[in-house]
């Protein structure tokens, strides 16, 4: 590389880093006095429930998002079926656990159904139409269509929830009057080691590097050695994976019942929206927002919760059409 | 037009490296140079879909540096492509009308049929006139043949009354039958268009202009009349590199 | 080849198309005025229901068909229409004409958060923006209590007594509809409909071209939503009632795929897409009840082997019958080609 490149190089992270910090200032600016509104209107104590509340639910929301951002990264298609996904793998874990007592028996059943229900989607019906933006989102809704019907006529209406093991029920105790949910604790830190994975696999491997291109160059591919069609599959699997496993995850705190699908996906979709799609951090950053914004409203002005999701996502758009963190198109 | 020392850089690399181009109205430039020299993202600079690192792009007196593309449209910059981009779906006259209209008052509308605003209808006409493709005006473009294809480019360009013309590879893909066929076509334009030219073909370049910019790597490496460049000795030895 | 005789050979290749089209249109609206005589009151409810469907299919449609931005929200416009003259109707003592006033404003009120949100965006981003923008809508739906109900929904909406019967609704549907139907074909013949088709086309060329494709989204937005807005007021009285199922994301779904059933990109499409799903819809709850997966599947199966919709079917040998004959498009393109004009010049 010439000296000249380098240079301009790093120019280029300059200017990333600039605009990265403008974000960071900017989201500051607007959480701090909000933080400071939110501490006039309940206890410190409560205060750090909703946080970790916030986080939990975001760290759920990280697991779809993270699924969905990969997926589009990767083959340009926007998985709407992702919230299916989550239902029925969550319905999928709490039969398993139901039959075999084991909860994490119904994490792996969640997981690895959906997977094969994947490979089918992605084979046999996505492989038709691909390249074709449109077509294929329109395919994955009418997809999550039969499947929430399929979920409904199996499972039925009523709100159901996952029998958890023994050691992730009650709370545990932080100082003397602290006390958090078990559970919702170990979302957080099973969240914290998948990002870690991803992370090393977008940054470190050969993978990655050709999700982050966004496979401009197939050609390229080709010639590094990989079966890039190999890769589609493997990651339509792997994010199918990913989304029935947060499934029985989410049955453990959340309740599942028909209609779920699309809350979740909503959820999910504004993570993205937010966040960039397509951009891992994206996904992480976008997480955590969403997850922490409805934490808190659903604490303080629980009838307006949606729209308060709704309020910041209009305006990042109107500033940052492509997400805090998206690249420019 | 002026383009003053305008550097673009995109990730590491240089695209365009210091390079000014001044055109008075009415002339004729070609900016000529082996593939990667940095012709299309200058041409890219001066529409306004890419945005100078350094420098500025001044267009009809004021500053355009940042001004997005349908703005420098509505002030005149006409450009064609070099791989075409026309709506393949509809036909030449809907191409037609869709360009002219970007520069009408009519865009707004959307109360009265299309046919009935005579402005946009006369420029429609002109410049299927200028390009010689008044026969096939009814055609859906999806059907018609790469010539045509490039021939409406054109047309699409003139039928806003351009007063910068930029035409990136006209003459790309086409038999030299079309080739001479093409070069009548912008010979006749009308003289008072200022136009740019890109060419990688230096003999069709350099018969229809005044002025040639040649650029290497991004860098103008000589700049001066068609006579001068086709004996300059560096654009030849770049010339020779590549071919 | 001389412009007047190539006019010429397209004025004779159009009537032949252009004179069964009226001559359908014409047996259309002649059965639309006398069978409500005949029919039964149930099946004049399906039909003013399949009228107000076609419009809002329609309305999507502008954006999804001619500009190519499918909106998988558009209930949420809908819905806002529907909300904003249920809550007069059941929550205050206002009037049809506050009733009228409310809800259009609200329509398009919401039309106007939704364009300015989405129109910057295009492709895959614009659809997950308008999902997420319908979802919203459901969300409040579900949360507002005090001004939407919540799941029981705002009772005690009433037509006014002039059109109280399902026999007189019918015709006050039929003729809105009617008339916004030359409203919007009139829209897709003007310049901006025209715009809207290069944006489908080509995003970048329409910017370079020196159109403001940011406005322009913005307009079709507004065209859009008026549409929809009359749409759900329409649908608001049919019902007489509202609630969170009228803006689930299935209910904003369901115009997409009337719209591509039918054949996206033109204004009969819809109609007949509307049309079909309606009747499907209703007899098929009859026989069993998993309408979620039949729209689910045809939505499949329409994505997979059938983007053209009915009418592109209908198209298609249409042409080929035409061109056998030698006056069909491909025919007519033929003699065009014959003398290329660069070779001629």
């Amino acid at each position: 590389m010439t000296e000249a490149a380098v240079e301009a190089e790093h120019v280029v992270v300059d200017s990333v880093v600039r605009d990265r910090i403008r974000v960071l200032i900017i989201t500051l600016a607007i959480a701090i006095p909000l933080i400071a509104w939110t501490l006039t209107q309940m206890s410190t104590l409560a205060f750090f429930t909703q946080i970790l509340n916030g986080l939990s639910f975001g760290a759920l929301l990280f697991f779809l998002a993270s699924g969905f951002t990969m997926i589009f990264g990767l083959m340009r298609i926007a998985n709407l079926a992702h919230g299916g996904f989550y239902l029925m793998g969550g319905y999928v874990g709490i039969t398993t656990t139901l039959v075999t007592g084991q909860f994490w028996l119904g994490l792996l059943a969640g997981g690895l159904v959906i997977s094969c229900l994947g490979l089918f989607v992605e084979r046999i019906l996505l492989r038709r139409i691909r390249g074709m933006e449109k077509p294929e989102v329109l395919l994955t809704i009418g997809l999550t269509f039969v499947i929430g019907d399929f979920s409904l006529a199996v499972w039925g209406g009523d709100p159901r929830q996952i029998e958890k093991p023994e050691y992730l029920k009650g709370a545990f105790q932080i100082g003397d009057s602290f006390f958090y949910p078990k559970y919702r604790l170990f979302v957080l830190a099973l969240a914290i080691l998948l990002g870690s994975f991803l992370f090393y696999i977008d940054r470190k491997t050969k993978i990655g590097a050709i999700v982050r291109a966004g496979v401009d160059d197939r050609e390229t591919v080709a010639a590094m050695g990989i079966n890039i069609k190999a890769v589609f599959t493997g990651a339509f699997i792997f994010g199918a994976f990913i989304a029935g496993m947060s499934g029985v995850i989410g049955a453990g705190f959340l309740s599942l019942l028909p209609g779920e699908d699309f809350v979740i996906l909503l959820f999910a979709l504004v993570v993205v929206i937010i966040g960039g799609l397509g951009s891992l951090e994206g996904a992480a950053l976008g997480a955590v927002v969403v997850g922490l914004i409805d934490a808190f409203a659903k604490a303080l002005v629980p009838e307006l919760s949606f729209f308060t999701l709704f309020a910041p996502m209009a305006i990042i758009l109107m500033v940052r059409p492509n997400g805090l963190l998206g690249r420019a198109s | 037009m002026n383009v003053d020392d305008v550097t673009v850089r995109f990730g590491g690399v240089t695209a365009v490296n210091h390079v000014s181009l001044k055109v008075e109205g009415g002339q004729r430039w070609a900016v000529i140079g082996p593939n990667g020299a940095g012709k299309t993202t200058l041409f890219r600079t001066i529409s306004g879909e890419v945005f100078p690192t350094e420098g500025r792009v001044e267009l009809f007196g004021s500053d355009m540096s940042r001004a997005a593309p349908y703005q420098k449209a509505q002030r005149g910059v006409g450009r064609t492509y070099q791989v075409t981009e026309l709506f393949k779906e509809l036909t030449v006259e809907e191409n037609l009308i869709i360009a002219a209209q970007a520069v009408t008052k009519t865009r707004f509308c959307f109360w009265a049929p299309v046919r009935v605003r005579g402005e946009v209808d006369e420029m429609v006409a002109n410049a299927l006139e200028a390009v010689d493709l008044t026969s096939a005006r009814h055609t859906r473009v999806a059907d018609m043949s790469h010539g045509s294809h490039r021939q409406l480019e054109i047309a699409m360009a003139l039928s806003s009354n351009p007063k910068l013309l930029l035409l990136d590879e006209p003459a790309a893909g086409l038999s030299s039958a079309e080739r001479r066929m093409m070069k009548g076509l912008i010979n006749g334009l009308p003289r008072d268009l200022s136009i740019v030219l890109i060419e990688h073909d230096m003999d069709i370049a350099l018969d229809l202009v005044e002025r040639v910019l040649v650029l290497d790597n991004g860098s103008r490496i000589a700049e001066g009349d068609p006579d001068e460049i086709r004996t300059n000795q560096r654009v030849q030895d770049v010339y020779l590199k590549f071919d | 080849m001389s412009m007047i005789e190539s006019a010429g050979q397209a004025r004779k290749a159009l009537p032949i198309t252009a004179r069964v089209q009226l001559a359908m249109l014409a047996i259309a609206l002649v059965v639309a005025f006398i069978f409500p005589f005949l029919a039964s009151t149930f099946i004049l409810r399906l039909v003013t229901l399949a009228l107000v469907s076609a419009l809002f299919a329609m309305s999507v449609d502008l954006m999804a068909g001619y500009a190519g931005l499918v909106s998988l929200g558009h209930a949420g416009v809908l819905g806002s229409a529907m909300y904003g003259v249920g809550y007069v109707a059941s929550k205050t003592d206002g009037g049809f004409a506050l009733q009228l006033l409310v809800g259009f404003a609200a329509g398009i009120a919401a039309s106007v958060i939704f364009g300015l949100m989405a129109m910057r965006s295009s492709g895959v981003y614009f659809i997950l923006i308008t999902i997420a923008q319908g979802m919203i809508v459901w969300g409040l739906a579900t949360l507002l209590v005090k001004i939407t109900g919540a799941e029981n929904g705002l009772p005690g909406i009433r037509r006014p007594v002039v059109v109280e019967t399902e026999f007189r609704y019918y015709f006050v549907a039929l003729i809105v509809v009617l008339v916004s139907s030359v409203g919007l074909f009139i829209v897709v013949r003007s310049p901006v409909g025209f715009a809207l088709k290069g944006l489908r086309e080509s995003e970048t060329r329409m910017r370079m071209l020196g159109h403001n494709t940011t406005w322009l989204k913005f307009q079709m937005f507004m065209l859009s939503g008026f549409f929809a807005t009359i749409a759900g007021i329409l649908l608001v009285y049919l019902n007489e009632f509202v609630n969170p199922t009228d803006v689930i994301i299935a209910s904003s779904a369901l115009p997409v795929l009337m719209s591509i059933l039918g054949g996206i990109g033109t204004l009969i499409g819809p109609f007949i897409g509307a049309f079909v799903v309606v009747f499907l819809r209703n007899y098929v709850s009859l026989e069993i009840d998993r309408w979620q997966s039949i729209m689910g599947l045809t939505f499949i199966f329409v994505v997979l082997f059938a983007r053209d919709g009915l009418i592109g079917a209908v198209k298609k040998h249409w042409y080929k019958y035409l061109d056998s004959k030698g006056s069909g498009p491909a025919a007519l393109a033929a003699t065009e080609m014959a003398a290329p004009p660069l070779q001629s010049g």
